[in-house]
């Protein structure tokens, strides 16, 4: 990959990196320090990646990096589990768009990853589990299960909207 | 076909299932009456029948069956076409489903809610620091230049760090200029004086120098200096190996104190003169005019290798040198180039050569400063 490629590289793709991490990560500090360091460490290896190999390395990398820090920071919650409890609400919304933001944040880290990188950017399962370093099916279940659950929250929701 | 000892086990069969018709049967058992030996075959053929019911049926044939979407299950299958996970027999079977109970066509709406889209407003803010510059090939003359410019400055700072100790131990810090001026002037008279004050049969002895910085090994360099009156003088020294421009006047080139016999081809050799004026017109038709020299003669006596082309245009005498014929460009030739350029000043640098013809220093000069080693 050339400069030129790594920095329509930057352009391409450090919105989306940086949504997908603000939403996981929900600091903007951490988001755009975790966007910086995939760019860092892409640029080390900009000579070895193919330019069509980029979005999916920065997004790799930009997973790692924010899991990375998450466990450095403490920040990190139970992976897998989803509180229930939690989805219980008193918060007042104006729209679906506030409702599902929230239904988001209350996922288990993992689902709420793969819901992101599934919906966000259109990876399919396989690239999904590249990127996460699942398998297919693990993650094709996590979807299932955020699904589930983003339904019931929204569903819950639907009288008081 | 007709019974013989090759077939008649169909015949048997046949027989015992049924399948013979009258005459069929007569012939069967005429074929037995003579063939004896084959009748106790024939009695103990019995049809041997399977019971059905003894077998065993499939015992997991329930889990070869496919499921099909219901209300119990009929959520993963939402889910899946939601996703984009069905096949088009699927797809089929859910509409069907959809259609036959629209109360799940709600829960359909409601997992489709569930899509999430970026919001395109959070951006991040600072892309130009991410971006990296390309990278610069640096060709080979700037190369040059860096060490030409490491060496200039190592030169500078080796000279400026002995220039004031040199000052107390020497008296070498004037430039010389040796000007030959008129019949009463003895040729190759050192003097001290910026060319452009010489006046025609005296010399205004100003004593100063013609550049400031007084260095003790000193080529001259001077800017081209037009003389505006009928002057007499030629800028020459033996002291020095290298004066550029010159400025030459009408008498130098009419008259016969003009000191031929100080234009040996030893100094003359390494004179280099870039640009010579005469004064006015009249100068210049008397330099036409004058069959005692011509400037051509005169100054091929100071060069006569390197000038390339003398021409008199206009009130100048132009004297073109052509650089190119010494040979190939040498490393501080391009240096000096590219450095002028970066600098805005011309920068020179050459060598001085002892009489033997062999280097003795490099000088480098730029504007009004120069340094010699």
């Amino acid at each position: 990959m050339t400069t030129a490629e790594f920095n329509e590289c930057v352009d391409l793709y450090s919105d989306n990196l940086y949504r997908f991490i603000l939403k996981n990560m929900r600091d903007k500090e951490d988001a755009r320090d975790v966007v910086q360091d995939s760019f860092e460490k892409m640029w080390k290896v900009v000579d070895t990646i193919a330019a069509d190999k980029a979005k999916s390395y920065l997004f790799t990398t930009g997973y790692h990096t924010m899991i990375d820090k998450i466990r450095r920071d403490k920040k990190k919650g139970d992976f897998n589990e989803v509180n229930f409890n939690s989805l219980q609400h008193s918060e007042q919304y104006s729209d679906l768009h506030e409702v599902l933001n929230e239904a988001l944040n209350r996922l288990p880290e993992i689902q709420r990853t793969v819901v992101l990188l599934r919906d966000y950017e259109g990876y399919s399962y396989e690239e999904i589990g590249q990127i996460t370093g699942l398998n297919e099916a693990q993650v094709k279940v996590y979807i299932y299960r955020a699904r589930v659950t983003l339904r019931e929250y929204i569903g819950s929701m639907d009288n008081v909207i | 076909m007709k019974i013989n000892r090759n077939n008649y086990e169909v015949y048997f069969l046949d027989y015992h299932e049924g399948n013979l018709k009258g005459m069929e049967t007569e012939e069967l058992f005429a074929f037995l009456d003579a063939n004896p030996d084959l009748a106790d075959e024939f009695n103990s053929f019995e049809l041997i029948t399977l019971n059905e019911s003894a077998m065993e049926g499939f015992p997991m044939k329930d889990s070869l069956k496919k499921n099909t979407i219901s209300a119990t299950n009929c959520q993963d299958y939402l889910i899946a076409f939601v996703e984009g996970d069905l096949n088009e027999r699927e797809i089929k079977e859910v509409n069907y489903f959809l259609k036959t109970n629209p109360y799940f066509q709600r829960e359909l709406d409601m997992l489709k809610k569930t899509k999430l889209v970026p919001d395109k407003s959070i951006q991040y803010f600072g892309k130009s620091s991410l971006k990296k510059k390309e990278k610069r090939i640096i060709p080979m003359l700037y190369r040059y230049l860096s060490v030409a410019a490491s060496v200039l400055i190592i030169i500078g700072v080796y000279f400026y760090s002995n220039k004031f100790k040199k000052d107390e131990h020497t008296n070498l810090y004037s430039h010389y200029t040796t000007v030959p001026i008129t019949k009463d002037t003895t040729p190759n008279k050192v003097v001290e004086m910026p060319v452009a004050t010489a006046v025609k049969g005296t010399l205004k002895n100003t004593a100063q120098p013609l550049i400031h910085n007084k260095i003790p090994i000193n080529p001259v360099i001077q800017k081209p200096v037009i003389a505006n009156d009928n002057s007499s003088m030629i800028v020459y020294s033996p002291y020095l190996e290298k004066i550029e421009n010159i400025p030459l006047a009408i008498n130098n080139f009419i008259h016969d104190e003009v000191p031929d016999m100080k234009l040996t081809p030893r100094d003359c050799r390494d004179i280099k003169i870039e640009k010579a004026y005469v004064s006015s017109q009249e100068a210049s038709d008397e330099i036409e005019d004058n069959p005692i020299i011509k400037p051509a003669q005169y100054l091929k006596k100071l060069s006569r290798k390197e000038i390339e082309k003398l021409a008199v245009e206009n009130d100048a005498l132009t004297i073109l040198i052509d650089d190119k014929k010494k040979g190939s460009r040498k490393f501080w030739d391009i240096a000096s180039i590219e450095i002028g350029k970066l600098s805005g000043d011309r920068i020179t640098f050459y060598p001085s050569y002892d009489k033997n013809d062999k280097m003795t220093s490099y000088h480098i000069a730029a504007g009004p400063v120069s340094i010699s080693k």
